[in-house]
């Protein structure tokens, strides 16, 4: 009872945490997205910015922070805020993004009404750009609701040399009860977590997607609700029996209104990037122009100093550390980029009969899809020490403990993708008109033929362009999963450089994650501008459905 | 694709069942498949046929594509094609399905009224060709110019639900002129006969 107690109070101040970024991160969106919407020259900075890091595995920065709030302020309020401000860099990009692009499309004779009835600048914001961006918050805070979970579990402690920080949460609090074995509070406080997260799920979150996606004047919207014709029934007996299913699909229209809300929602987002046409970038003003080159000769300017300043006591040692350990890293981030590949294909091919079976059966779907919905809440790093225990016993007596870890690594780093993976799919087949499903029915087309002719190419658009984001979320499932501290005691690691980085994070070889951090940031930027941006414009180039939707 | 409410469809003596390539369908949006180019698109209705080795698929697909006039077009993807190119290359598929029946929902509604109308005629030499095997259409449409232009019989739905108000035979010879007196007699007809059942 106690425990419960405890535990209820501990996920209140996780919740609160939560809420509070995610707020914090829309309100500053609309004026960011605004502000990029408008200027040329902020415009590119924040595209710049966002897109990169909207891709970063921001957890593999955590240790690199943390060190950085805990030394510099220190004390409880130290914690507290590094833990905010790691949960906000994982939630704001995809919002912020989201606001700025919907600021961005927003239609122009809308813009101009509010021009000529002379709306304030707050008019403004409050008729046309704060209601314009809320279909798109409404698509990303779900996703950033998850992923904020995700983080704030793993960052409510944070063990650093021998000392170890925490906050009061729901994270610290089962981390505290593992790491001492006491497993039936640990059970208990998790049963209240994932009771709270669905709460959350139905009696917050829902209701505000509900609300918002009215805001939504996107025509496409209504192509979500298009659905593909059951087989038609032939016998005596299946037709009676489709009689009585109509009753209980009556019963069950509410459906539509309770149901893919978060499809709904975030099929909008994905549609909305995928359909809606951008307008070009804003022209820089000459002005901007001299206050660009300006800034940025006063930046480089800056950092410049500040490497020479710094040179002999932080560079010197990170690059000492690089040229003896450089080739290790590399490795280690060979190995990582191995095992994402790995979950990310496993998650694909998971993902397609799922959707498949979804897309062509409303019963399946009406049911899988908020079971998924509610799984995709409640985060692996709360539930991991759980599901560790077999692995570190049953398994390894059998299988051995190094081949039995990487299996554990690579279940959770799946269970941190998969979700995503299979809804941005399912918005992907969702989306492909109806009568390209008609014609599939049409020339009877085999299951497999409509596989591989339509179901796949169809959902590949949105599957591409979740990739950059689901790819973070598997950085964060290696982060939490490749070392697990405090379990009977002990602690277990495989190959990998996020447990090299969090071991580092352990011992306080602060030079050592310095690099590490450095080595990641050039990876992740390199990766930005060679892969993602290039995946974006062959997803909408190639696999665009413009022809086909014409309304 | 619909299950009837009540009665059944007949075709030629024999009841359909479900969705068969012998009523083949033809989309006001086209339904073409974006990923797949012109003769990918042909092809697909092809696919069900497990007589055919690929080689003669593609062989069957490149002659219908000619007979739309899209020769030289194959490689082409939908968003590469005007609107009255993706609309020949949705006949030449309807056509690969060698139907019976014909099905064209809207047509020429996507169409601007310049290319809407060159395909009109078109459709005649294409659709009753002798390599077509197509032997009635049926079109859904609201431009009552187009209707007696094109068509034998005409049934007018109206109402809420829709049910049949009237029935139309058009007896003017082929070709058909629009300046015809009697041309213009038959669209009069039909608009009075509709704007009675908006009344009703």
């Amino acid at each position: 009872m106690v425990h419960s107690l405890i535990a209820f109070l501990a996920t209140l101040a996780t919740f609160g945490r939560v809420a509070l970024t995610i707020v914090l991160g829309i309100v500053l969106g609309w004026f960011l997205g605004y502000a990029a919407a408008k200027s040329g020259l902020f415009e590119r900075v924040f595209l710049s910015i966002t897109q990169t890091l909207e891709a970063v595995p921001v957890i593999t920065f955590f240790p690199i922070v943390l060190v950085f709030f805990v030394k510099s302020i220190g004390g409880y309020i130290g914690t507290e805020l590094a833990v905010d401000f790691l949960v906000f860099t994982a939630v704001v990009w995809n919002i912020w993004v989201g606001e700025y692009e919907a600021i961005k499309t927003a239609p122009q004779s809308l813009e101009d009404a509010a021009e000529m009835f002379n709306l304030s600048f707050w008019g403004r914001f409050r008729y046309l750009y704060i209601p314009v961006t809320m279909p798109r918050v409404a698509g990303n805070v779900l996703v950033s609701f998850a992923d904020a979970l995700f983080y704030i579990v793993v960052s409510e402690v944070i063990t650093l040399g021998t000392t170890q920080y925490s906050v009061f949460g729901i994270g610290a609090l089962i981390a505290s009860w593992t790491s001492r074995g006491e497993w039936t509070a640990a059970f208990v406080g998790l049963s209240i977590l994932v009771i709270m997260v669905t709460a959350a799920l139905f009696g917050v979150l829902r209701p505000f997607v509900n609300w918002a996606v009215k805001y939504s004047y996107d025509p496409f919207i209504e192509v979500t609700r298009t659905r593909i014709r059951r087989p038609v029934i032939t016998s005596r007996v299946k037709s009676l029996a489709a009689r009585n299913m109509r009753y209980l699909r009556r019963v069950a229209a509410v459906e539509d209104a309770i149901m893919p809300i978060f499809v709904r929602a975030s099929g909008y987002a994905v549609r909305h990037r995928l359909l809606v046409r951008p307008r070009p970038r804003n022209i820089i003003t000459r002005t901007e122009k001299y206050v660009g080159i300006a800034a940025a000769a006063i930046i480089i300017g800056l950092m410049t100093y500040s490497i020479y300043e710094t040179w002999q006591t932080t560079w010197v040692p990170i690059m000492v550390n690089l040229y003896e350990y450089g080739l290790l890293y590399l490795y280690y981030l060979g190995l990582d980029w191995l095992r994402i590949a790995m979950v990310t294909v496993a998650s694909i091919i998971t993902a397609i009969p799922i959707n498949y079976l979804m897309i062509t059966h409303r019963k399946i779907e009406a049911v899988l899809l908020p079971i998924l919905e509610d799984l995709a809440s409640i985060p692996v790093s709360a539930y991991l020490p759980l599901i560790a225990i077999p692995f570190i016993t049953y398994l390894t007596i059998i299988l051995g403990l190094y081949a039995s870890l990487e299996l554990l690594v690579f279940l959770v780093a799946y269970l941190s993708t998969a979700w995503y993976v299979i809804y941005n799919m399912y918005v992907g087949m969702k989306t492909i008109p109806r009568s390209l499903w008609d014609v599939a029915e049409n020339l009877k087309l085999s299951t497999w033929q409509k596989l591989r002719r339509l179901a796949i190419p169809g959902a590949m658009p949105a599957t591409i362009t979740g990739l950059a984001s689901t790819v973070g979320s598997t950085w964060g499932g290696l982060e939490v999963a490749e070392y697990i501290q405090g379990l009977n005691g002990q602690v277990y690691m495989v190959h990998g450089y996020t447990a090299l980085m969090d071991y580092y994070t352990a011992i306080g070889n602060i030079v050592g994650l310095e690099a590490m951090s450095l080595i990641l940031a050039i990876n992740v930027i390199l990766l930005s501008i060679f892969l993602w941006r290039k995946l974006f414009k062959l997803a909408r180039e190639r696999y665009r459905l413009e022809g086909a939707i014409t309304l | 694709m619909r299950r009837p409410d009540s009665g059944k469809v007949l075709l030629m003596g024999e009841e359909v069942r479900g969705p068969t390539p012998k009523l083949a369908m033809i989309f006001q949006d086209f339904a073409l498949y974006p990923w797949l180019t012109a003769l990918e698109n042909v092809e697909l209705a092809l696919l069900h046929r497990k007589d055919l080795s690929k080689e003669v698929k593609k062989e069957i697909a490149r002659k219908y594509l000619e007979l739309v006039g899209l020769g030289g077009f194959e490689d082409y993807y939908p968003r590469e094609l005007s609107g009255g190119m993706k609309q020949r290359v949705a006949i030449a598929r309807a056509l690969a399905a060698q139907p019976v029946v014909l099905l064209m929902d809207e047509p020429f509604a996507n169409l601007d009224a310049i290319t809407a109308e060159g395909l009109r005629a078109e459709i005649y030499n294409m659709v009753f060709n002798e390599e077509s095997t197509v032997k009635a259409i049926i079109m859904v449409s609201h431009n009552l110019e187009e209707v007696v232009e094109l068509s034998d019989r005409v049934i007018i739905l109206g109402g809420r639900p829709a049910s049949i108000i009237a029935e139309v035979e058009v007896k003017l010879p082929r070709p058909r002129n629009t300046r015809d007196i009697e041309f213009q007699d038959y669209l009069d007809r039909l608009y009075s006969l509709l704007s009675i059942s908006l009344k009703v």
